[in-house]
């Protein structure tokens, strides 16, 4: 019993022991295997982590995606095998294949690896790829022609920016069965980092493409920049619209250089600007009826920041920027439009020269007659005599007036125009008006009347001689350009606060041209309103501000048949804006207008 | 004198300097036709035929420059002698006028009447 229960005890204890001894190798295999799978794990983490950091050090905030695949392409051979690494990639002019060989292989190998990832970059871009539009590169190891083994273990990792397929990043084995899950997740996951940071990045410049693109939009000014090659990098609306190349879908130099029909050379500044660092200023170019002041400017990389930049971003060389020493990048056009500027020159030329000719063909009138008179045997006719002092007389009248007006407008100019508000009875000034033209009226054959509101108060606080000054030159504008047979009226009622003036004419029953227009004067204060309304030829709604202009309406009175200076309607605007009031004319074309005025009480 | 019945005709707006010179021609024994602006002026000349025309360059209703543009298309209005009254204020207009074989011009405030009766003479001597 004892002897069976020692053998059963030392069996039983064997079989433990061998248990327990099988169950820890197990464990401990297990365990190995365990640590085993656990450190390549944190390998590939660390490969991982490596790649990227590697990937972050060298790509650093590029752009540029053939650079990063290099980068990532070179890197690979410290976790993978392969016997090439490969890349695909789409570049705006060509489609770039480029391979690695980490050992020799046949032109074949080569030619299906390429193959494939042509296939496989179709089927992203979902289009078919022609051959000669891709350009190959190879590198590393020889082609060998003894080599003869196929393609046998192969993946391909798409790279994708945004949400385009940019290219395809292919590994390729001669031998069978290489490539695990793993690898391809890790090398899918790198890819992925890399382009997703490469979206982040491009979404940035974009942003800030496109707010620089909105801001060059909204500037009126032309602007064009080049690179040093002079592609074209901004254009905006505005020089588009001022070259005609609004259409134009792909803007080259050559577009601009034709559309400016060789007025300006733009090429041949750029490259003066680019050259000598220099701006470089042109005065009034004549393109497409326009009038354009054109400014060269290179471009430097970063703009002048430190204290001393003078305000006008321009530095003491009168460079943009600081660079001397640093790359030019390219060249700025900046189109300015000065054909308003020598417009208003042109009109001020214009009337000066016409004040001159107002001026001195009454006089060379009358020197000539004065000449005559002494010379001639003009005492001897007392009739003929008598009229030559009648004439002398008119013209000198005539050229009084006209100093007079040039001296108001001058006086408006300057803010000068004195008002000296007292009660004025409108009506009876009005009637003193009417009555002073009546006879020139009469000669015309055109009938001048008056009507006055009744609310209109008896008195009012204006200045009388500045009031009739306006009723003066409204009756004989409306004389003027009104046929025989028509008809002037002066109107003048008192224009209540918050009302639509439209409406209130409509209450006196007037005839006359405000209510054609789109002008209410709701928000305008209490008035003294007055009008005048004729039967005349009208006035073209494109040509109604300038009739207040001295000088537009002087430019169009030597056209017209009708003779005169014209002022008279700018004075009369200086009068009403001198009484805090508004001017302006309503009209339809061919059947007559009304001149009004607003005068706050 | 040769002058006698010659035909002129004077376009002028400014009314003293149309008076003077149409009686200081009348004097001088031609016969004298007055316009006071472009318009009446064109008229008168396609009407009347005169021998030889003084037309003053800004005017009201047609200027100077557009008559004597409108006279060169006319068969008769082609050949006739224009003599042009100028300002000083208005050289390039004159220059323009003798692109369209404006005879001569003459600035009126440097002319004597005289004188300018002398240059129509020569003028009309000639032809």
């Amino acid at each position: 019993m004892n002897y069976f229960d020692n053998q059963t005890a030392i069996l039983l204890a064997a079989v433990a022991a061998l248990i327990l001894g099988s169950l820890y190798c197990w464990q401990i295999f297990y365990l190995r295997d365990k640590f085993k799978r656990r450190e390549e794990e944190i390998k590939r983490h660390l490969y991982e982590l490596t790649i990227l950091k590697e990937l972050g050090d060298r790509v650093g905030y590029s752009l540029n995606i053939p650079n990063i695949i290099d980068v990532i392409c070179g890197s690979l051979n410290q976790f993978i095998k392969f016997s090439a690494v490969a890349s695909l990639v789409v570049e705006p002019d060509k489609i770039v294949f480029k391979i690695n060989l980490a050992e020799p292989v046949a032109k074949e190998f080569v030619a299906e690896v390429r193959e494939r990832m042509r296939q496989s970059l179709g089927a992203l871009l979902n289009k078919t790829i022609p051959q000669r539009q891709i350009k190959e590169v190879i590198s590393g190891a020889v082609l060998a022609e003894e080599f003869k083994e196929p393609v046998r273990s192969f993946f391909n990792i798409p790279l994708v920016i945004g949400d385009q397929a940019a290219g395809v990043l292919t590994i390729a084995h001669t031998q069978a069965g290489l490539y695990r899950e793993e690898d391809m997740t890790i090398l899918y996951k790198i890819v992925q980092q890399a382009s997703r940071a490469v979206t982040r990045l491009q979404e940035v410049v974009r942003a800030e493409q496109r707010k620089l693109n909105a801001m060059v939009s909204s500037i009126t000014e032309g602007i064009v920049m080049t690179d040093r090659d002079y592609k074209i990098v901004v254009a905006n609306p505005a020089v588009l619209q001022a070259l005609g190349l609004t259409n134009q879908p792909e803007l080259s130099i050559f577009d601009f250089i034709d559309n400016l029909e060789g007025k300006f050379d733009i090429r041949g500044k750029l490259e003066q600007s680019i050259r000598f660092d220099k701006i470089i200023p042109e005065r009034e170019v004549m393109i497409r009826d326009k009038f354009w002041q054109i400014i060269v400017a290179p471009v430097h990389p970063h703009a002048q920041t430190d204290a001393e930049t003078p305000p006008s971003f321009l530095n003491s060389n009168g460079n943009l920027g600081v660079g001397v020493n640093e790359e030019v990048l390219g060249g700025v056009v900046i189109f300015h439009d000065v054909t308003e500027e020598k417009k208003l020159t042109q009109m001020r030329e214009d009337f000066t020269s016409m004040m001159v000719h107002e001026l001195r063909s009454p006089l060379t009138g009358i020197k000539k007659a004065t000449e005559f008179m002494q010379t001639g045997n003009i005492s001897a006719n007392p009739q003929s005599y008598g009229e030559y002092v009648k004439l002398i007389n008119a013209s000198a009248n005539e050229m009084l007036s006209l100093v007079n007006d040039l001296l108001e407008v001058a006086k408006i100019e300057a803010g000068g125009l004195a008002v000296k508000r007292e009660e004025v009875d409108v009506r009876q000034l009005i009637n003193e008006r009417i009555k002073f033209y009546r006879v020139i009226a009469q000669d015309a054959n055109i009938n001048l009347q008056a009507v006055v509101d009744d609310k209109l108060p008896s008195v009012v606080k204006a200045d009388p001689q500045r009031l009739a000054q306006i009723i003066n030159n409204f009756i004989s504008n409306g004389l003027k350009f009104t046929a025989a047979g028509g008809k002037v009226t002066v109107q003048a009622m008192l224009h209540q606060r918050r009302q639509d003036v439209r409406a209130e004419g409509k209450i006196l029953n007037w005839e006359w041209f405000l209510n054609k227009g789109k002008q209410s004067f709701k928000n305008f204060p209490a008035a003294l309103l007055l009008a005048v309304t004729d039967t005349g030829i009208g006035v073209a709604e494109a040509g109604r501000e300038q009739l207040f202009n001295k000088f537009k309406q002087i430019h169009s009175a030597a056209k017209s048949e009708i003779k005169g200076t014209g002022l008279g309607l700018s004075i009369a605007k200086g009068v009403a804006e001198a009484h805090g009031g508004v001017i302006g004319v309503e009209s339809t074309e061919g059947e007559g207008s009304t001149f009004y005025c607003f005068i706050p009480i | 004198m040769g002058s006698i019945n010659k035909k002129i005709l004077i376009v002028e707006d400014e009314a003293l300097m149309l008076r003077s010179l149409s009686d200081k021609f009348r004097e001088e024994k031609f016969t004298v036709l007055e316009a006071n602006d472009g318009a009446n002026g064109l008229d008168s000349a396609l009407a009347n035929h005169p021998d030889i025309i003084l037309l003053d360059i800004i005017m009201p209703k047609m200027d100077g420059l557009t008559v004597l543009e409108k006279l060169r298309q006319d068969e008769w209005g082609k050949e006739v002698p224009v003599i042009i009254l100028t300002n000083l204020s208005d050289s390039d207009k004159v220059a323009e006028a003798m692109k369209n074989r404006a005879y001569d011009f003459l600035v009126k405030a440097d002319w004597k009447l005289e004188d300018i009766v002398r240059k129509v003479r020569e003028k009309l001597a000639k032809d």
